[in-house]
């Protein structure tokens, strides 16, 4: 199985032994009017040329990294540390890919969307677990990717690259501490 | 359409599918070498903050920066299907 290594979620591993680590982060700018655009030289000083960077919402930005790095870990979070120095007062608002649909998912695990769904579903018999529940359930149900690579790893012949399960894992340990703050964001008077 | 060439040819080659899809490019400045827009650019667009997305005209590797531009264009659901 191959979660596509060249794609948000995926992980390359280089000729040179350091892998390169796919994901997408978001961003509220400080200023709500702000034009993002008028951000990028920072951005690019701050060492986020490995990042495509969106930037048709005014108050917002998104970046979408290719960086090497050990450890996914120190990716995601020496990303942050870029987006940061660059933009004072920037607040993260989610990393990509974590919250997947059953479509989301069928793509990055390389399957169809009618597979993914049977697994979902319980309707492939020979495993060892359940399904993991949805993060969400609703219209559509949301999965964490990680939670179902992991489960994939255990209990089908789909065997995730275990470099895009530890990516999925600090995107979503990023998006914890993300939501977390918002959280207590609300509750400040 | 009068714009220079992306000094690199992947890039540049990614940026000829945008605009065989109907995405147009803006001149940038600094390091930003242009800004490429979806077709629609509305709300509604699928594409989020992506519906504009930077160029850089000298990236850390320019072939994960054309690759990234793919992606957005062919994921936009305004592009139009043009050549391919």
């Amino acid at each position: 199985m191959d979660v596509s290594m060249r794609e948000p979620g995926g992980a390359e591993h280089g000729a040179e032994g350091m892998p390169t680590w796919n994901f997408v982060l978001k961003f509220r700018l400080p200023d709500p009017a702000a034009d993002p655009a008028d951000l990028l030289d920072a951005l690019y000083a701050a060492g986020c040329d490995d990042a495509t960077v969106g930037v048709g919402r005014r108050g917002s930005i998104a970046l979408d990294f290719s960086r090497q790095a050990p450890t996914p870990d120190r990716a995601v979070r020496s990303a942050l540390e870029d987006v940061r120095r660059a933009i004072p007062g920037v607040v993260p608002t989610e990393a990509a890919p974590d919250m997947v649909n059953l479509s989301d998912l069928a793509d990055l695990v390389g399957c169809t969307r009618q597979n993914m769904r049977k697994y979902a579903a319980g309707e492939i018999r020979a495993v060892r677990s359940p399904f993991p529940e949805p993060a969400h359930s609703g219209t559509p149900s949301l999965w964490r990717l990680a939670e179902v690579l992991a489960w994939l790893d255990r209990n089908t012949d789909l065997r995730p690259d275990p470099a895009a399960l530890q990516l999925a894992q600090a995107v979503s340990a990023i998006n914890l501490d993300v939501q977390r703050a918002r959280l207590d964001g609300s509750m400040a008077g | 359409m009068s714009r220079s060439p992306h000094p690199s040819k992947e890039i540049e080659a990614a940026v000829r599918h945008a605009e065989a899809r109907g995405w147009t490019v803006r001149k940038g400045r600094g390091h930003c070498w242009g800004i490429l827009r979806c077709p629609m650019n509305d709300a509604e667009c699928r594409c989020g903050e992506f519906c504009q997305t930077s160029v850089w005209s000298t990236p850390r590797v320019p072939e994960n920066e054309a690759r990234k531009i793919r992606r957005v264009v062919d994921g936009c659901v305004h592009a139009g299907t043009g050549r391919r």
